[in-house]
Order: structure tokens, then sequence, then C-alpha cells
């Protein structure tokens, strides 16, 4: 720990944790292609379509992608992915405002504001607002991105395997706690994904565990398979009971007016605090955009002049929700980079599209690459300027865009999954395992066993086990291991006070409209 | 002024969680931990004698994971049980749901035998037809479109351009159409 702290004062220590601007430089002509950006442009725009399309979640977008990126080089691949990624978070406000249903679940606070104000023929003035702010914040905090990602990548090369794994329990317990309505549901979870993940060889002797005889399950069940399964499958499947129960035509009424630039700028106080909130929530593993945009509509009601519009239709919750949930794009990236542990499932998904092109994510990441690094950080600004240019068309288009035949798009999205999860390897054991898991992953939403500690920890299953056994084989057994690096103990502490706060915020805020919000 | 907009989307009540499946959940969760533990890994996991019951074994992990698993089930259970009989019964909104649901699980199994018997791109071609009809969708002309292009563009997109070998269905209509020799020369 001293080491660290010393290298911000050390003189050789500085050049490794400041952004190095050549190699930024570097970095600009990777993405200045015109591959790169046509790649970004389409992710925007797909992106876009899923966010406004109620019931497509920004975490599907970038699963239905995933198979288009193995025919891409990994530039190409990591542009579209971040298009959408950026983009699906804003699109799910245009919904939000305009029918109440957030497109994603990022967007679930600005329902509270933006609906009021398109009843009261001001819809265009909201979405005007969502976008600037998501647009604002997303610079910012990519540039908040850009600075503490070196110092963080510096960190990480201390870390060993007692650290590592005391990170990944740190950061399932997050997720376990802040996903579905208790960190119990949130925990059998994990428990589930990391058992999912030993299925096929063991990595140190090399034995089958759970193939069953399967040939196609010796090297283990494929990411995009698993992901497919639990987060499309249900959805199409609770949208399908949906789109049965509303088939009464959408009719939208006047947009009203658009905002001025001079309001715009006046509520930067908003843009600053919730980007400096959702940053923090977004560095930090597993809590993603949806607290972020609570806790940005928060602050801006907190320090707001006119509290009591909260709620009826004010365009500052809008704008703190917005820049909230936006800002965590480019922080998001951080412990994922970094650490190799994605912040929430959609970085988890990015996360994989590297590992499926052969990049590591982890703390030899920057020294092996560190112009790829650099390039990913970049490529947002580009995502969040084609954001701008794609999404002010979407506003004017907007009362067309909410009346998405769903009753189309979904069963196109099944057969879209189905082909992307057979021609991954050519089998169709992984279409029967993708809807197996699919099934699974309905039962489990019914009771609100959420999906991302899931997700998250078959994800970081091999890597928990790999660090885990090293450790104890290292330690001939013993635990002491774990308490014996200052950083294992900090991250083991961290874990345990996240779970107790989880337990003690369920308990108090149980029955409450609150506890239904955030379990939403 | 207020515009005239429609209505929030309606609730699934397939996504509020009742107490009795929270119960039901819990004995499964039990189930799958005491018998991944003492059946599924002793019988699926091949551990070399000389590693046995260390961390070292592949059996490792499989064997902590199911027993935190029991653990978490078992509190999941207690919980779950005191909060069933402590308060009343819920109502019974979600059966309907539970119908729409399983219709549309039944369809996607039938899309999977559809795939076995007559390859990727008609089974999709069925697939696709009886999802939008149940979801909804009435118009012949859109159902036929949808039906006949998607299936299409997929075929070309994955076998011509991805090289990706689908694979031999039980009735292989596409591989003898594409064995035609016009359809080749239309295609090229």
């Amino acid at each position: 720990m001293v080491g660290i702290v010393s290298s911000f004062y050390d003189l050789d220590g500085i050049e490794g944790t400041m952004i190095n601007f050549d190699v930024l430089l570097q970095s600009l002509k990777l993405i200045l292609h015109w591959n790169v950006i046509a790649s970004c442009f389409a992710g925007v725009i797909w992106g876009m379509f899923v966010g406004v399309t109620p019931g497509l979640t920004g975490i599907m977008a970038v699963v239905i992608a995933l198979p288009l990126t193995f025919f891409m080089d990994p530039q190409s691949a990591i542009a579209l992915l971040l298009g959408i990624y950026v983009t699906a978070i804003y699109g799910g406000s245009v919904t939000a405002i305009m029918i109440a249903t957030p497109g994603t679940p990022n967007a679930a606070a600005t329902v509270i504001d933006g609906y009021p104000l398109a009843r009261q023929g001001k819809a265009r003035q909201a979405l005007e607002m969502a976008l600037y702010a998501s647009f604002t914040a997303g610079i910012l905090s990519t540039v908040v991105a850009l600075v503490i990602f070196p110092i963080v990548a510096t960190f990480a090369l201390e870390f060993g395997a007692a650290e590592v794994f005391a990170v990944i329990v740190f950061a399932i317990t997050i997720i376990a706690g802040v996903s579905g309505d208790s960190l119990l549901k949130g925990l059998i979870a994990a428990s589930f994904g990391f058992l999912v993940a030993t299925i096929g060889q063991d990595p140190i002797h090399g034995s089958s565990r759970f193939t069953f005889g399967v040939s196609d399950f010796q090297a283990g069940m494929h990411i995009l398979t698993l992901l497919v399964g639990l987060f499309t499958i249900p959805e199409i499947i609770v949208r399908g009971v949906e789109a049965y129960k509303s088939r009464d035509s959408v009719s939208v009424g006047d947009m009203g007016p658009g905002i001025s630039f001079r309001k715009f700028l006046s509520f930067w106080p908003i843009y600053l605090r919730s980007c400096a909130g959702g940053s923090l929530l977004g560095a930090l593993p597993g809590l993603g955009g949806s607290p972020a945009a609570f806790l940005g509509y928060f602050l801006a009601q907190r320090f707001s002049k006119k509290p009591e519009e909260f709620g009826n239709g004010s365009l500052e919750g809008v704008a703190g929700a917005e820049a909230g949930n936006n800002s965590v794009c480019g922080p998001a990236l951080v412990p994922m980079m970094s650490l190799g542990i994605p912040g929430d499932t959609t970085t988890a998904v990015l996360m994989g599209a590297l590992v499926i092109h052969g990049l590591s994510p982890g703390p030899m990441l920057f020294e092996s690459s560190p112009d790829f690094v650099y390039s990913v950080f970049l490529l947002l600004f580009v995502a969040l300027i084609f954001l701008l240019i794609v999404g002010t068309g979407v506003i004017s288009m907007a009362k067309w865009v909410v009346r998405m035949p769903t009753q189309i798009l979904f069963p196109v999205v099944l057969i879209l999954a189905t082909y992307g999860t057979y021609a991954v390897r050519g089998t169709m054991v992984d279409v029967l395992a993708m809807y197996g898991v699919g099934f699974f992953g309905f039962l489990m939403r019914t009771q609100k066993i959420p999906a991302a500690p899931f997700a998250i920890a078959f994800i970081l299953g091999p890597l928990f086990e790999n660090e885990l056994r090293k450790s104890l084989i290292i330690s001939s057994g013993s635990l002491d291991i774990f308490v014996n690096s200052a950083i294992s103990v900090s991250f083991l502490a961290l874990a345990a006070l996240s779970a107790g706060a989880s337990v003690y915020l369920h308990w108090r805020l149980k029955g409450t409209k609150a506890a239904k919000i955030i379990s939403d | 002024m207020t515009s005239e907009l429609p209505s929030p989307m309606p609730t699934v009540e397939l996504e509020t969680p009742t107490r009795r499946g929270d119960v039901v959940a819990a004995v499964l969760c039990l189930l799958v931990g005491l018998a991944g533990y003492y059946l599924i890994v002793p019988a699926a996991v091949y551990v070399p004698s000389k590693v046995a019951g260390t961390a070292n074994s592949p059996a490792f992990l499989p064997n902590v994971l199911f027993l935190l698993l029991t653990g978490l089930s078992v509190i999941y259970f207690i919980q779950s049980l005191s909060d069933y009989l402590r308060q009343p019964a819920q109502g019974r909104a979600r059966n309907m749901d539970w119908v729409l649901a399983g219709g549309t699980a039944l369809i996607c199994v039938g899309y999977i035998t559809a795939i076995y018997i007559f390859g990727m791109t008609l089974g999709a071609a069925l697939g696709v037809t009886a999802l939008t009809y149940y979801f909804g969708e009435r118009r012949p002309w859109v159902i036929g479109t949808i039906a006949i292009v998607l299936p299409i563009l997929l075929w070309y997109f994955f076998e011509k351009i991805a090289h990706v070998l689908f694979p031999t269905p039980w009735l292989g209509i596409m591989e003898w159409l594409e064995s035609s020799h016009h359809f080749t020369i239309w295609m090229a």
C-alpha cells in the first residue's frame, strides 16, 4: 500500500500513473479507420433501436450483436459494442418519458419526472434534457475514467492470487446485494453462476466435470450461450405475456417546444453532482447505471430550489437521473479493463468480447496493449458524439418510435438469438443449453432471483477458481493467505461491510415504496 | 395542458414473486445443493486419487459451492416459510400469465424440434410465424413477409458469407433446394 501511495510522488512512478499522451495519440490512429467508425455508428443505431424498444435491454442488444463481432477485427468489434453500450442507456429514456415504460432498467428514475412532463405537453423538453444531460455526463465521466484508469491499473499490478480472489468476493457481494430484492437470492444466483462455470475441463488436471459424456461441453458452456439464454429468453417470455395484454394502439399527443441552450447550461451543477456520484458508483464493481440514476435524481432533488416539483414533472429530475446513469459508462470500464472485474452485466459481456478476441482484461492488458486500452476510452467519446446526432433525430421521431411493434420484434430477436448461439461453435448442444438456461432464468425471474450475479459469477468463475486454488496451494491449504495481505484484508472487509449494509437496508426498507423501486 | 398519452404498459404478474413460490424455490435450491454434493459431484467429476480431499482436487470448488448453496437455501427456506405462515395468502392473478408464458415456452420447444426436422431455415420460418401470431400479429402479409425474408437473410448471411455449417435435418428440404441447379444459379 505504501508503495502505491509513494508512486504518486516518485518521478518514475508518476510516469505509470498518469495519462501517456504519446500512447493516446497512437491509439487515436487505431480508431481513425472507416470500419471502426462505421462499426461504432452501427452500434449507436442498434443501441438506440433497442433502447427505445421496451423490454429490449442494453444487455440484450450487446449479447445479440456479439456473434457478429466474431467476423470483425478487435477494434471494430469493441467499437460496435461500445456504441450499443453508450446509446442503449439513453435510448431507454425515450419510452420512459413517452409511455412511462423504461426502455432499459437504467431509465427507471427518468420515468418519475419524464412521464409527468410528457403529460403536460413538454415531451420534447424532457427528451432533449435527457439527451443533453446524457451526453454531458458521458463526456465528463469518460474524462474521469481516462484519468483514473492508469492509477487503478498501476495499483492492480500489486495484486497476487489472494488479492484477486478478495476483489472477486467483494464484487460478487456487491452485485448480489444490489440486484433483486435480497442479498440471499443474489448469493444463491451467484452460486449457480459459479457452478455452471465449473462445467468442462478442470483448469489444473484437465479432468472432465459435469459433462455427462457430451463432448461439446468439454470446453465448458460458452459465455454467449449463457448470456443469451439468461437475458433474452426470459425477457421474450415475459414480454410475450405483456404483448398479449396490451393490444391497444399507442397514441401520443403534442410534443411541445424544445429546451433552450441557456436553460440547458443553467443545470451545470446537476451534471457535475450526478457525474461525481455516478462515476463513483460506476467504478465500483457491480453497481451499474440504475443506482447511479437514482443517486443523480436524489442529488438533484436534495440541492434543488424547487424540490416540490420533483415527481410532478421536473426537468431537474430528468437531468439528474439521466446524467447519473450515463456517467457510469466510462468509469464502469475501469475495473473491467484494469482488474478484469466487470462493473456491471453489460461490461461483463464487453469483457467476454475482449476474451473472445484474444485480449485478457486485467492489469497486464495495460502493460501489453496500452494503445488498445486508450482506444477504448477514445471510442467512448466517438460513441457519445454519434449519440448526440442520432438522439436528436430520434427525438423528432419520438411520436413514431414508441409504436415499435413488439409482437414482431420479439419473435425476430428469438430467431436471431438462436442463430447467434448456434454460430459460435456450430453445435445444437449450445442451442439446447441456451434454451435450458433461458427457462431456468425465467423461473428465477418469477421469484426475483436476479440474473446479474449469475452471469457475472459465471464470467468470473474460471478466474475465481484459479486464484482460490492457487492461493490455497501456495499456503498449503491454510486460509491465512487471505488475511496476510493488506489489500486482500481490505477487500474482504469491504465485502463483509457491503453484505451487512445490504441486509440492513433491505430490512429497513422492507415493504416500502423505496424497496419496490430498488428491487424493480 | 394534458396531452393524450398512453397509459404505462400492463404489469406482468409473473414478475411479482409469491411467498409460496419462494418456499418452492428454496426447497428446489436445497435439493440441488444436496444432490450436487452427495450425488452429482461423485458421479460427474473425476478426481485423481493423489489430490482427493485437497484444494488441488477438481471436485474442491464444486463441493464448496454445493455446500454454500445448501446453506443459503436453508436460510432461504426458513425465511420464506416464516413469511408464508405469517402473512395472508395472495391472489391467483398469476395463473393466466403462467398459461401465456407456457404457450411461449411451448412454441420455443416446437421451434427447436422444427430445426431438427426441417433445418435452421425452415425451422426459423415456422418459429417466427408461430410466435408473431401468438404475440398478437394478425396481418397475414406481415407474418408472411417476415417468415420468408428473415430466414432467407439469415441463411444467406450465415451459410454464404460467414460459412457457418447448419445442422443436417431429418427432412433436408433446404439442402435439396440448394442442390438444385437453377436455385444455385439464382443465388449466385
